[in-house]
């Protein structure tokens, strides 16, 4: 028999040198998080900031600098973990690495607030970074479960019933979303034989793992990505959550389905073209009803909520295209990856754009915040410029006609996130700075916590998809700066900023203009709809159940009395009374005749 | 009497003597029964890593006496005992501690702990037993022993929960005696492990095998609460809490559980339990009854009530999993006996803190209770997390393998029955942790019955932004918070381990192997 309780000191002569040295390298991003989220509550409370910052450091520095040679055997973990950096998760790792490190930076007041905040965000750090570094089916779900479940203390942490709203829809989404998934991950697991990433790949090479399968897997990370029509929980979640919880919300937890979308496909293994299709589809309604539903919004925030769910569709159209063909997975991959890190800068940078309104000169504030927007549109000598060219360039490689419709869709709909940019600088130009009551504390110091993680991100803004893609891949194409692919760049922001312009002018000169100005679908859209159903359905279940209930009440208080009123020797005795009557025994007597009669049927 | 047979003795020997001890003991002396107790269940606990460290390293023990003529009672220690065993005596221990604690000031605590060490003595008697009749014997000592604890209290209500669990586990008790006289009379004594016998039978016996096989189940499946046999165990709640922790993690309906993967493996064998015809509809049994017990839990506003339902959800996993044949699922099920033991335990010990030191008893009063009794809570989160099945929990390792294992016979309705689970799992807890965790502070009720010692480290409402949790350590007497944070990290670090030699999940597969592939 394999298994001694004996065998744990058989492990002791395991512990050599070398493989010591090589577990610990390999866990620490992961390990260092946790052990900083044991001791946050044993630390008091301004000692958990520096420590939640610290913590995110390891995964960047192994992101940055990966151990030589592969991975340790660390199967003694979890159920046979294993963990890789292969193809373009170096590159992932660093850009949700560096988002959640600003997230921390700014994020002073949340973690000293309360006992457990700092716990919750480095557990689902944890979680976050495990997603990127898993590369085995069992923890790329342990982690990505434990990072959903950890970002809900982080959603209500303002307790208000709209930050429970949020918390609730966003839970409800997630549990769902997860049971899609391991359903999907069950069958895949059972079909591949492992639980191995690689092992899955060659099973959807040959095609074991039902289409219907990796759907459910897809459709279950599609919950975290947040894309139309699983995106309810985003519009509220982002508002509810204190800003730098939105900004890593935002930046870096909703990256982990698209990171979810990479693994478990396997792009360039070629799983079922319908997949992709569907895919693309998604993605494209997702980038243009997104848009549509965010221009309306009057909360800078819920704004920014579309936004993501517009740009993850952009995403989800480039996983979309490599998982239509093989031979487009690495191109799909690798510009997925640099979209990821652009996004993730420049979306925590604008969230964060909210909390330095307060520290910092308006005018400085507009302007970071306009730059930042102009790079998620797009727009050239930005980080969003070469992310966005090497996603169209992916989508190029589709066949002739649909390829060039999509291209021009994408287009579309970076003229709507330029249009929703303009929403966001409105709206911040609109909040009134906040008065200082006479006698209040004085202002918080210019250089704190916010403005710095601020400031950097707007630096990554400027330069992190120049640096880091053609560092941390060696699938990174050569950017170009042509004239054409410039002007290609250039003309959605500037038709979005001339529909801006626009419609600012024509709003107050036209009949009705203020009143449609106005109108707004409540954030979260069809969540109202939901909800009423939800509430509708919990009312007839448990009306249901209460029946059943009362009914099994009723029985048993009618056994009772019948047990009350017919004491059974008593039963007993009227019977033989009763067939004593010569009526029923004649009665009796036929009946047991008929039966006789029918067992001699031939 | 074979090699080991003195290790047996000694263990029942642990179990029995601190009973004899305890009962006779003045009520006063308060001492002396705690070093008894501590001592009888720490002495248990080295005996059963002596006999797991032997029975792995290829040792036998076997005890074996005349209880009729041709009939013997037999304890032997094959790798599934050892298993349950292992759980009860490691559970024991901890709830020992935590009972100590728990009725520091009550009544009639020379009756209880007399009573509580016999329970613990059967359910070594049941873990360990060779064949039917062995278990028989010592299945109804534990329904006679167990009672005394449940009424325990000695309200009307208490009594009134008494009745019906006699009810209930007489009658179940009586059936399961049918059967096992009837086997006896077709098959002679049947040793546990030796499928041989009954698989010969199986041509000319067929309907008599099964009718047998739905007694034994049904006989079982009381203690298991399976559904419509769950009646008692929500009733039993009103016991005090280390009796629920006892009944419903360590030694009643986990006999009854136990009792049904030895008939199914161990008995029958799964070869001639599937030819038979009896697994699915077990299966299915087992599925319905997760369903339902989830169904009714979500309704609960006492908390003991609703972890009550819950368990009967829970344990059904383990008979869904025993009765899908498949390796997997079988090493998930045998693991889960050790895991819902170590889950339900936790919860159970958090839901006597919060009752007795803050007067929370119900869902609906559990605004604050983070804040007021953080390390309480905290345990009371992972183990709810486990139930849920959230990674890296020991409740995930379970439902992994029982998932996988039926996709691997290419049984998918129980992915979709397990996952139906988590949900209404999800549904029932999640809304209490909410309630307890992010209440704001408007909605958090004073308490009048708070404890005085938490009450004068925290009064309720103080904010406790800015001190370290180990002020807050006070929350409860250590003999009941040392328990709950013993096992409720066990939830999580069995889980993150779940990979290593002789965790046991490890174990369980271990022992499935056997049962699948014979003998190595």
């Amino acid at each position: 028999m394999s298994t001694s309780p004996l065998l744990l000191l058989s492990l002791l002569p395991r512990l050599d040198p070398a493989l010591l040295s090589a577990t610990l390298l390999w866990t620490a991003p992961l390990a260092l998080p946790l052990l900083a989220a044991l001791l946050a509550p044993l630390l008091p409370a301004p000692r958990r900031y520096p420590l939640t910052v610290v913590a995110t450091l390891p995964a960047l520095l192994f992101a940055l600098l990966p151990p030589a040679g592969p991975p340790p055997d660390l199967t003694w973990l979890l159920l046979d973990l294993e963990l890789g950096v292969a193809g373009p998760r170096r590159l992932l790792l660093a850009a949700i690495a560096g988002v959640w490190l600003a997230g921390a930076v700014a994020a002073r007041e949340l973690l000293t607030s309360r006992l457990g905040t700092a716990t919750v965000w480095l557990v689902a750090l944890t979680g976050n970074l495990g997603v990127v570094l898993a590369d085995d089916l069992v923890t790329l779900y342990a982690a990505f479960a434990v990072m959903t479940f950890a970002a809900y203390p982080l959603v209500v942490h303002d307790r208000t019933p709209a930050a429970r709203r949020a918390g609730r829809v966003y839970i409800v989404l997630s549990v769902l979303g997860e049971a899609l998934l391991l359903s999907g991950l069950l069958v895949a697991a059972s079909r591949a034989a492992t639980t191995s990433l690689d092992g899955l790949a060659e099973a959807v090479a040959i095609g074991q793992v039902p289409t219907g399968v990796l759907g459910l897997m897809v459709a279950g990370f599609a919950v975290k990505a947040g894309v139309i029509p699983v995106h309810l929980w985003l519009p509220l979640a982002h508002p509810a959550a204190p800003v730098p919880a939105s900004a890593v919300l935002s930046g870096a937890m909703i990256k982990a389905g698209v990171v979810g979308w990479l693994s478990v496909l396997a792009l360039e293994a070629g799983p079922p073209a319908v997949i992709g299709q569907v895919l693309i589809a998604v993605g494209v309604v997702s980038i243009l009803v997104a848009a549509l539903l965010g221009v309306t919004q009057d909360k800078v925030k819920v704004v920014l909520a579309y936004s993501s769910i517009s740009q993850l569709g952009f995403i989800t159209v480039v996983v979309g295209v490599g998982a239509t063909d093989p031979t487009r997975g690495v191109a799909a991959a690798t510009a997925v990856a640099a979209y990821v890190l652009h996004h993730g800068l420049a979306k925590a940078a604008l969230f964060l754009s909210v909390s330095v309104t307060d520290l910092l000169p308006r005018r400085v504030v507009l302007a970071g915040t306009a730059f930042a927007g102009l790079a998620l549109a797009g727009a050239p000598a930005t980080s969003g410029y070469l992310a966005k060219q090497a996603a169209k360039d992916t989508v190029g490689l589709l066949p002739a006609p649909m390829g060039d419709q999509v291209t021009l869709l994408l287009s579309v709909g970076a003229v709507g996130t330029t249009l929703l940019m303009a929403r966001v600088l409105v709206l911040l130009t609109r909040a009134t700075a906040p008065t200082p009551a006479p006698g209040d504390v004085p202002p918080p110091p210019r250089w704190s916590g916010p403005t710095i993680a601020w400031s950097g991100l707007l630096v990554g803004v400027a330069t992190a998809t120049f640096l880091l893609p053609p560092l941390l891949t060696d699938t990174w194409p050569a950017p170009r700066f042509t004239a054409s692919a410039v002007v290609a760049a250039s003309w959605p922001v500037l038709v979005g900023v001339g529909l801006a312009v626009g419609a600012a002018w024509l709003r107050p000169r036209i009949a009705g203009g203020d009143r449609a100005a106005r109108w707004r679908p409540p954030p979260g859209d069809v969540v109202v709809l939901l909800e009423a159903a939800t509430r509708g359905l919990g009312r007839l279940l448990r009306r249901g159940m209460d029946v059943g209930v009362r009914a099994g009440d009723r029985l048993r208080a009618a056994g009772r009395t019948v047990h009350a009123r017919v004491h059974p020797l008593e039963a007993f005795g009227r019977l033989d009374e009763l067939l004593t009557r010569w009526r029923a025994l004649g009665l009796s007597f036929l009946v047991v005749a008929l039966l006789l009669l029918w067992t001699l049927r031939p | 009497m074979t090699g080991g047979g003195g290790l047996l003795l000694a263990l029942m020997a642990a179990s029995f003597l601190p009973a004899a001890l305890i009962f006779p003991l003045p009520e006063a002396w308060e001492t002396t029964r705690r070093t008894i107790n501590l001592v009888g269940a720490g002495v248990k606990v080295v005996l059963v890593v002596v006999l797991a460290i032997g029975v792995f390293t290829g040792a036998q023990y076997e005890l074996r006496a005349t209880f009729l003529p041709g009939i013997d009672l037999v304890l032997r220690a094959d790798p599934i005992p050892v298993l349950f065993v292992f759980l009860s005596a490691l559970l024991w221990f901890t709830t020992t501690i935590y009972a100590i604690g728990y009725l520091a000031r009550g009544d009639h605590r020379s009756r209880f702990f007399g009573f509580f060490s016999l329970c613990v003595a059967s359910t070594v008697g049941i873990a360990l037993a060779g064949n039917l009749v062995t278990f028989l014997l010592f299945y109804e000592l534990l329904t006679v022993t167990t009672y005394p604890l449940v009424v325990h209290q000695g309200d009307e209500k208490a009594r009134a929960a008494g009745r019906v669990y006699l009810l209930y586990t007489v009658t179940g008790g009586a059936v399961l005696l049918l059967g096992t006289v009837w086997l006896q009379v077709v098959a002679g004594t049947v040793t546990f492990g030796d499928t041989a016998v009954l698989t010969g039978l199986a041509s000319e016996q067929r309907t008599t095998l099964t009718v047998i096989f739905v007694l034994l189940i049904a006989g079982l499946g009381v203690k298991a609460a399976l559904v419509p046999l769950h009646g008692w165990l929500p009733r039993a709640m009103v016991a005090p809490a280390p009796v629920s922790a006892l009944l419903h993690a360590v030694a009643v309906v986990k006999a009854g559980v136990y009792g049904i993967v030895r008939v199914v493996h161990d008995l029958y064998g799964a070869p001639l339990a599937t030819e038979l015809g009896v697994l699915t509809p077990l299966a299915v049994l087992a599925a319905v009854t997760i369903v339902y017990g989830s169904l009714r839990a979500l309704v609960q506003d006492d908390i003991k009530r609703r972890l009550a339902f819950s368990t009967v959800s829970q344990l059904s996993y383990i008979v869904l999993g025993a009765s899908i044949v498949s390796l997997v699922s079988v090493t998930g099920a045998l693991a889960h006996l050790v895991h819902q033991g170590v889950m339900k335990v936790t919860l159970f010990y958090c839901a006597g803190i919060l009752s007795r030191n803050y007067g929370i008893s119900r869902v609906s009063q559990m605004a604050g209770a983070g804040r007021r009794a953080p390390v309480t809570m905290t345990m009371l989160t992972i183990a709810a997390l486990g139930k849920i099945g959230v990674p890296p929990t020991v409740g995930f390792v379970t439902k992994w393998h029982l998932g996988l294992g039926a996709a691997d016979v290419g049984q998918t309705w129980v992915i979709a029955v397990l996952l139906a689970s988590s949900a209404l799992n999800a549904a029932y807890f999640l809304p209490m942790l909410s309630r307890a965790w992010f209440a704001r502070e408007e909605e958090v009720p004073a308490h009048p019955r708070a404890a005085s010692a938490a009450a004068a480290v925290t009064p309720a409402g103080v904010r406790i932004t800015g001190s370290s949790i180990i002020a807050k350590l006070r929350e409860a007497d250590l003999w009941l918070l040392f328990p709950a944070v013993l096992t409720g990290t066990s939830v999580l670090v069995l889980g993150i381990l779940a990979g290593l030699p002789s965790s046991p999940v490890d174990w369980a597969e271990g022992i499935a192997r056997v049962l699948f592939e014979g003998r190595p």
